[in-house]
């Protein structure tokens, strides 16, 4: 009682309020709070669910484009052996098709793989001098051939001599895995010292 | 149920033309006003509910003597009707004091304070409340100030409370009469029934202060008869101040029992019920006061709704505060009501919405999971195909770039550089015979269509041999057919 004599009207009313907030507090944070999160958080689901599932049903309205696509690719598109293997016999290729009169392989180095979802990109780097007619016929004999092979960056210089040029070529082939094909522990290890030595060109 | 309740007029040629006489069209088409005036008299409440709106005047009214029938005409008045309680003369006094200049804070305590000096200290607790009147000296403010005891105002809106009446203006008959002499024409003296066997008569002074007059009925005596000793003590000294050869004096009477003539001729009698806007017919008792506040409620509806008479209210403050701060709890707690309310509608749409999400993520998991194996092998597929498109693509970037500038190039220009990065920008370096020839090439470049954006680097002579070369750079973008770039 003698509390209560103590305090005016005013100070009754902050006192109202202030209990009245004191006990929405935990309301607000046990009951209201985690209905919001709760909300907030199956709205985005529902989001991220919708656009996967939207996904799901435009890539199978493409399947028969994709299926006779696939069809008509070549066997040699696949990854059938490890990163190793497949990297030695590109090289060996390059070097093959670098056999031309008056042409030379100055360097030829194979960067590390790298390794996506469904395929794998093996990339090298080499240069070579010649007279232009040659390095050109070489360049389209790299990309035209049986593999998917693309140039990812050149550098053409002229050098001493009639028509003569010096070409630094970075080639990339693709070739496609399988579900079933597992990442290639080898190529891994073997991409290590060559990504090294990728740094110092 | 009260006593007698007559709507004394629907919307009629008269009405509509005090609905809009006293709201303009400026103030809005949809606009209304209302306003209750009441006088409790021996017991029973007098009122008048006026209702005013664009097509005309609408008024009732209504004879209150227990709590349950006031309750009910509140009810139907509604909240927001204000309701304005009229102080009869017997109840006041009126002084007009002269005061120098001051802010209108200052002014109540000071009429106060002159008030409390020019009444016998017997007079007790007063309440005040004034009017300004036109000054007679410069520097200077007059004020009519209405004077009521403390202890008689009590009284009175005990009355009023017994019968659950709150007044939030309680207004002196003067400040009432004047707002209607405003719109009575030019009668020279007003006299109207307030209160039970008593009249008001007021007439305006020349320097605009009101003076009031009770006639208290004789006994012995019916109709006008019985006030006739009175009104020739009121008139008398009105006939007095005139001239010979001034015309009649007219009093304006208000309500029925309009006396013809008065025995000394010189006194003409005007029945202002034929100026003023149409009047009921006289209820079963107490019309007479019905008929004047009816008229009040008239004058009075604009200038409280404009809140025009704050000053002239003689409700003690303390009675203002406490009807403020009713308002307020009120309104907190509907605020606070609305809160809560919001914030469990608010809850409720949450967890219907949580409950809807979930049952489309039910579903749409049940259909992700029936083609999920077969989309993301074709998603696979067209990732692959794509990679390898990108690769094809970049493929014939040499021997484009180089069939391209063999086709742009003018004569007499060489390169000595050509450079390709992973991003498809292109720099091109190398020489050329004279400046023209060098700054004609981003020109055939852009027109040839395997390069885009191409942009002139420097160009500079310099000297070879014998002679000089002008050694230039070009920048561009490989435009790529079939990569969308």
């Amino acid at each position: 009682m003698i509390f209560r004599r103590k305090l005016n009207q005013r100070e009754w009313v902050l006192c109202a309020v202030f209990a009245a907030a004191i006990l929405a507090l935990p309301l607000f944070r046990n009951v209201m709070l985690p209905t919001w999160r709760e909300w907030a958080l199956l709205r985005s689901r529902l989001h991220s669910q919708t656009a996967e599932h939207d996904r799901f049903v435009r890539n199978l309205s493409r399947k028969k484009v994709v299926d006779a696509e696939f069809a008509r690719l070549d066997q040699q598109t696949w990854q059938t052996e490890t990163d190793q293997m497949t990297l030695a016999s590109w090289l060996r290729e390059l070097e093959v098709m670098a056999r031309l009169p008056g042409m030379n392989i100055n360097n030829m180095k194979a960067l590390p793989v790298k390794e996506e979802r469904s395929y794998r990109v093996y990339r090298v780097r080499l240069s070579v001098s010649g007279k232009l007619p040659e390095v050109m016929k070489f360049a389209s004999e790299t990309t035209n051939g049986q593999s998917v092979t693309g140039v990812e960056a050149f550098v053409l210089r002229g050098t001493q001599g009639p028509n003569a040029v010096e070409c630094s070529l970075a080639l990339r082939m693709i070739r496609l895995t399988s579900e079933k094909t597992p990442p290639s522990a080898v190529g891994e290890k073997k991409a290590k010292p060559a990504r090294e030595g990728a740094n110092g060109i | 149920m009260p006593r007698s309740q007559k709507r004394i007029e629907t919307p009629s040629a008269e009405t509509a033309e005090l609905g809009k006489r006293l709201l303009p069209g400026k103030r809005g088409r949809n606009r209304s006003s209302q306003i209750v005036v009441c006088l409790p008299c021996n017991g029973v409440a007098h009122g008048v509910h006026l209702r005013l709106n664009r097509s005309g005047a609408e008024a009732r009214q209504h004879q209150v003597s227990t709590a349950a029938q006031a309750a009910k005409v509140l009810k139907e008045v509604g909240d927001k009707c204000p309701i304005v309680a009229i102080l009869p003369k017997s109840l006041y006094l009126l002084r007009v004091f002269e005061l120098p200049k001051v802010s209108a804070e200052e002014v109540p305590p000071i009429l106060e304070l002159e008030a409390s000096a020019v009444l016998p200290p017997e007079f007790g607790a007063v309440e005040v409340c004034y009017r300004l009147v036109a000054s007679r000296k410069e520097g200077y403010e007059r004020y009519e100030v209405c004077i009521a005891r403390r202890e008689e105002l009590g009284a009175y809106l005990s009355a009023l409370e017994l019968l659950g009446i709150r007044p939030g203006i309680v207004l002196p008959s003067a400040v009432a009469w004047v707002q209607l002499l405003k719109t009575a024409g030019q009668a020279d003296l007003l006299i109207a029934a307030l209160g039970s066997d008593q009249l008001e008569a007021v007439s305006l002074g020349s320097d605009g202060t009101v003076n009031i007059r009770t006639i208290t009925a004789a006994g012995g005596a019916e109709g006008a008869e019985r006030y006739q000793r009175g009104l020739v003590e009121c008139v008398r000294p009105l006939l007095t101040t005139r001239t010979a050869d001034a015309s009649a004096l007219s009093i304006g009477w208000i309500g029925p029992h309009c006396p013809s003539h008065l025995a000394n001729g010189r006194v003409m009698f005007k029945d202002l019920g034929e100026v003023l806007p149409s009047m009921p017919a006289k209820t079963e008792s107490g019309g007479e006061i019905g008929v004047l506040l009816y008229h009040f409620s008239a004058a009075l509806v604009e200038a409280v709704q404009a809140g025009e008479l704050q000053t002239s209210n003689l409700l003690p403050s303390e009675i203002r505060r406490r009807q403020q701060q009713s308002a307020l709890r009120k309104s907190v707690l509907w605020a606070a009501s609305l809160l809560v309310l919001a914030c469990v509608l608010a809850y409720m749409a949450m967890r219907t919405m949580v409950h809807r999400y979930q049952e489309r993520i039910g579903q749409l998991s049940t259909k992700i999971e029936s083609i999920r194996k077969e989309g993301e092998a074709v998603g696979r597929r067209i990732e692959q195909l794509e990679a390898m498109r990108a690769a094809r693509v970049t493929g014939s970037d040499f021997q484009s770039i180089i069939a391209g500038l063999y086709d742009s190039s003018p004569p007499n220009l060489t390169y000595s550089g050509v450079e390709l990065d992973e991003q498809g920008k292109l720099r091109l370096q190398g020489q050329a015979e004279s400046l023209a020839t060098a700054f004609l090439l981003p020109e055939q470049l852009e027109k040839n269509g395997t390069f885009k954006e191409v942009q002139p680097g420097d160009a500079s002579r310099s000297r070879k041999g014998e002679g000089t070369v002008v050694e230039f750079r070009v920048d561009c973008k490989l435009n790529r057919k079939g990569s969308g770039q």
